[in-house]
């Protein structure tokens, strides 16, 4: 492999990313503006919104990151940016911005699958990772079970049929009036809760493939506080987090194993905002301490969206000369492979 | 060299300026395809004129109101652009452009465009293009029984025609006069006048400041202001 200097530029959601990235490996500078103060009044992302706050901030992420890293634009070997899955709009002005850029600065242009991104986000504290691997990718807009047989070579052992675990957070969050976003909320919550004392189902644990379904679990849950509410019981929220989030992990861990076992692998890369979750992360643990497997997983910071994994996996990009021409379009329902 | 364009509209619009000439120029209908025809475009121009990006010493850009998305496609590339290059990076109001796009006169102008959600955006030009009001979004019928009310004969302009001529005839009879269709788009070769003129008068601002003029809140904030949410 080539060595390659990238600045890479993350857009797709509510995270306006940039980051200097030598060789997939080593984070030369960052800089990254969250958005979660201006969609919290709402819920959840709203995308003229995120589109909006993408384009005002964009430029002086980028500086940001460039400063940091001691480089300049003269310097890079690639401008890389997320071109998919994510927000419509959003994806366009990161792809706008780094085709000019890539363009003014006649620097080649790699477009990355956020997807694949979260996954190489471990690189960040495991330089040496490598395929084979299976990755439990869990966040706001996603949830998948990916086997990565090789380096660039992907197969979707299943996703969720409905809500992203993220999401499923998000709803109960908001429907108890908990706030924005849910993940840290509830988390904070089941810490003190008993993960046994509702039982809510386990959609989807016994079919025979890789697939999720939260959607009746997230019903379950708001039938189970409606009734609450309606009976004049106090609801122990600590007890309902628990119970829920461990509902979501039951079947999570539980297919994770099962696909690590089937596709006779030894290492698991947990990715995503979700990953970043201390419960998950101590299930997975266990299971595979108990196999004698190994889990890798990002630094906190890193399991949210950022520009250094997007930087990580255009290496690979760069190196297989994988360029986007001045007419490249982003593609908001991009899939792996 | 001045390069410039404009996609706040279905148009697609770039000019390449040399001195006081246009050298090249691009208007063409693209509709939903500026991402990926804008930079194309802007590469065509400048092989027929022989340069290259490091040959651009100003940009200017239209900066809206217009469609969403095709603002932020504009100021997005101009913006990478201008950093790459180096150069610094002038912002105009589609709308301005579309006005100065008529022969000077002293007419009250009206450019209109199609804002959507049977609305228009819409401002006022006197004197050899003066702006006079701000830029707005409203029922076209609303602009012009405004008109009507002012008792000024006016010029309308730009592609709002397309759907509303129709309104404003009626509510305007004699008072009003229409542009012809050809000169209803916010061409780049009248922006790079614009912008010449800008540099004249006012210090040029850091490039990441030129911003879209959007005019509209988005829908959940809309939606928020009228205590829906
Ligand atoms: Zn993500």
């Amino acid at each position: 492999m080539n060595s390659a200097t990238i600045l890479a530029i993350e857009t797709s959601c509510d995270e306006t990313a940039a980051a200097v990235v030598r060789d997939g490996r080593e984070c030369l500078g960052q800089a990254l503006a969250s958005q979660i103060d201006l969609h919290a009044r709402f819920g959840g992302v709203v995308p003229e919104i995120a589109s909006r706050s993408h384009q005002e901030v964009i430029n002086p992420i980028i500086e940001e990151a460039l400063e940091r890293s001691g480089k300049s634009l003269a310097d890079l070997d690639g401008i890389a940016v997320t071109q998919g899955p994510g927000l419509p709009g959003a994806l366009m002005v990161g792809m706008a911005t780094a085709k000019a850029l890539s363009f003014g600065a006649s620097k080649p242009l790699i477009g990355v699958n956020h997807i694949e991104g979260h996954m190489f986000a471990s690189f960040f504290d495991h330089p040496d990772l490598s395929p084979p691997f299976i990755s439990l990718v869990v966040s706001g807009g996603h949830t998948l079970l990916v086997y990565v047989s090789d380096w660039g070579k992907y197969e979707v052992l299943g996703e969720t049929l409905d809500d992203a675990a993220g999401e499923a957070f998000d709803k109960i969050s908001s429907y108890l009036g908990l706030g924005y976003p849910g993940g840290p909320i509830i988390e904070n919550l089941a810490k003190k809760g008993d993960p046994a004392a509702i039982k809510f189902p386990r959609a989807m644990m016994k079919t025979r493939n890789y697939n999720f379904s939260l959607s009746g679990l997230k019903t379950s849950v708001l039938y189970y506080i409606a009734k609450k509410k309606s009976a004049d019981e106090e609801i122990n929220l600590e007890d309902l987090a628990a119970s829920f989030q461990e509902a979501v992990f039951d079947v999570q861990v539980s297919k994770t194993e099962r696909a690590i076992r089937e596709k006779n692998v030894d290492q698991l890369v947990l990715a995503g905002g979700v990953g970043a979750n201390m419960r998950l992360r101590e299930r997975l643990s266990e299971v595979v301490k108990t196999n004698g497997w190994r889990l890798y997983y990002p630094p906190l910071a890193l399991c949210t969206d950022n520009a250094f994994m997007i930087g990580a996996a255009a290496w690979f990009g760069y190196n297989r000369g994988a360029f986007l021409g001045l007419d490249a379009e982003t593609k908001p329902n991009m899939t792996l492979n | 060299m001045i390069l410039a364009f404009d996609t706040s509209t279905d148009w697609l619009s770039i000019a390449i300026g040399r001195s006081d000439q246009i050298i090249a120029e691009i208007e063409e209908r693209a509709p939903r395809a500026h991402l990926n025809r804008l930079l194309p475009g802007i590469d065509g121009l400048l092989k027929e004129v022989g340069g290259a990006p490091n040959d651009i010493e100003q940009i200017a850009v239209g900066v809206g109101p217009g469609s969403f998305t095709g603002v932020r496609i504009a100021i997005s590339t101009a913006q990478g652009l201008a950093h790459a290059i180096g150069c610094p990076l002038i912002g105009i109001s589609t709308l301005d452009t579309i006005a100065a796009r008529l022969p000077e006169s002293n007419a009250t102008i009206y450019p209109i465009l199609d804002a959507k959600r049977s609305e228009v955006y819409a401002a006022e030009y006197e004197n050899f293009g003066h702006r006079v009001s701000d830029y707005q979004v409203l029922a076209p019928k609303k602009l012009a029984q405004k008109i009507r009310k002012s008792g000024k004969p006016v010029l309308i302009t730009g592609d709002g025609l397309e759907k509303y001529k129709d309104i404003f005839q009626d509510e305007l009879g004699d008072l009003a006069t229409f542009s012809k269709p050809a000169l209803w788009s916010p061409n780049a070769s009248v922006l790079i006048k614009l912008a010449k003129e800008k540099i004249e008068k006012e210090p040029i601002e850091s490039y990441f400041k030129v911003l879209p003029i959007y005019i509209r809140l988005s829908d959940a904030e809309e939606s928020a202001k009228r205590g829906k949410l």
